[in-house]
């Protein structure tokens, strides 16, 4: 499980890894990737953040996408914990469309 | 009779010692009248290359306003890039509003430190409320002037600045957290001025802002917030190239004229540049829009309209270049103006009830 308020950041935002201390590539290459290596299935909780940019949220999660990680495994092994049932969709949206990109671009 | 003699030694005694004080407080009043005259000369030969008066409002609101501030910045940045002095008079200055005030005060900055050898100077505004916004905010500082107002009006003290020349979401994050009134809109908030910073640091500064001056060593966002009279007003300024400008840039002409039929209606030519700019921030806000999920894109300026989305009665004003939309109850505006505020500047006003 990861929190990513407690701990990575508590204002996660920008997507590069020149885009501050709590970018998204950083949290996908030092957080996420290591946590789908390892297996199992992966609950990520989002509320103890302040908020998101949506520049973090492609970046880490779409970004699984053009690391190697197919959609099918991340809708399976990928959950996502939080309040706001919108940014659910959105983070899924993001998988679906780099997936999308991907397949286009073979 | 001796005491008579005596009476009259006394009375000539003090007439002598009279005269003797009226003659040392004319020459000290002389003297006085003296060092104000060598003053008044030193002052004026001190500022006899530049002296600028100062806008009667600092707003970006309407044309007349916008003109008058924006021709004041143009006139500055010659005379502090041709070398000073220069003094500004805020004499005639009687209000200072958000969205003018944070573009004066970034270029003032800007200006500051490319050329800190300048000599400023200004004469204080006859407006108490104006100097106390201009001693809060560090312009007189700036300005080296040592003022004695306290600032101490509750509109006033509200104001809280920050600006950085990198990506700093700690920052803009630790300063929204500050204001609690905000409850879940602060998760709104954060996101849309954290992609205002990451436009102003990723793109802003893409080309030379040719506004005559070198390049400046530091590229920076500047931003103000505050929380009076039941409202957040949050504001970030940036002195780049503007989105009409690197526009262009970031995306190739054909996706770019996509973008301007959808937003303009129909795509016609313009010759009012205002509105050109003004189609350009909207057809930026379309492009981001509608690829959401392009490799190496964001939402970036769509999600500056997020925290209006979620909040009712909150406003979103866009202005780059000589362009200005309004984001508000879902609908936007757009308007062009003469001048160009030769950067961006984006302003929310959020209710807190």
């Amino acid at each position: 499980m990861i929190n990513i308020g407690k701990d990575y950041s508590r204002f996660p935002a920008g997507r590069y890894l020149d885009d501050g201390n709590s970018n998204g590539q950083k949290f996908r290459d030092e957080f996420l990737i290591p946590a789908l290596v390892a297996g199992d299935k992966l609950r990520v909780l989002f509320d103890d953040a302040l908020g998101y940019g949506s520049s973090f949220l492609e970046e880490a999660f779409g970004g699984l996408v053009r690391a190697g990680y197919n959609k099918k495994r991340l809708d399976l092994d990928l959950e996502l914990v939080t309040s706001d049932e919108s940014m659910k969709l959105e983070i899924r949206q993001y998988i679906s469309d780099a997936q999308r990109e991907l397949g286009s671009a073979k | 009779m001796k005491k008579t003699r005596q009476w009259k030694a006394i009375r000539r005694l003090r007439r002598l010692e009279a005269r003797s004080a009226r003659a040392s407080n004319a020459k000290r009043r002389l003297a006085i009248i003296e060092s104000h005259r060598s003053r008044d000369h030193e002052e004026l030969n001190s500022v006899a290359k530049d002296e600028l008066v100062a806008p009667q409002k600092f707003s970006l609101k309407d044309d007349d306003q916008h003109r008058r501030l924006i021709d004041f910045l143009q006139r500055l940045r010659v005379a502090v890039g041709s070398g000073g002095p220069v003094r500004v008079d805020f004499r005639k200055t009687e209000m200072m509003y958000s969205d003018g005030t944070l573009l004066f005060f970034s270029e003032l900055s800007r200006l500051k430190e490319m050329f800190p050898q300048v000599h400023l100077s200004c004469i204080p505004s006859k407006i108490n409320r104006v100097n106390q916004v201009l001693q809060h905010l560090g312009i007189f500082g700036l300005f080296g002037y040592e003022s004695a107002v306290v600032p101490s009006r509750p509109d006033v003290v509200a104001w809280r600045t920050i600006s950085s020349a990198v990506y700093d979401s700690d920052a803009v994050g630790e300063l929204i957290e500050k204001y609690g009134s905000l409850k879940d809109r602060s998760w709104y908030l954060f996101r849309s001025a954290t992609e205002a910073m990451g436009n102003a640091v990723r793109h802003a500064y893409l080309e030379d802002r040719r506004d005559g001056l070198p390049e400046p060593t530091s590229k920076k966002w500047w931003m103000f917030v505050r929380e009076a009279e039941g409202e957040l007003t949050v504001a970030l300024c940036d002195l780049g190239i503007g989105i009409p400008r690197s526009l262009p840039i970031k995306y190739p002409t054909e996706l770019i004229h996509t973008a301007l039929a959808t937003v303009a209606g129909v795509l016609r030519a313009s010759t009012r540049v205002g509105k050109v700019d003004a189609n350009m921030i909207l057809a930026a806000m379309e492009i981001n829009r509608t690829r959401t999920g392009v490799a190496g894109r964001g939402k970036g300026l769509t999600d500056l309209r997020r925290i209006v989305d979620e909040v009712a009665g909150g406003s979103l004003v866009l202005i780059s270049n000589r362009g200005r939309i309004i984001y508000s109850n879902g609908v936007f505006s757009k308007r062009g103006f003469e001048r160009s505020i030769k950067g961006t500047l984006v302003h929310w006003t959020i209710p807190l009830s």
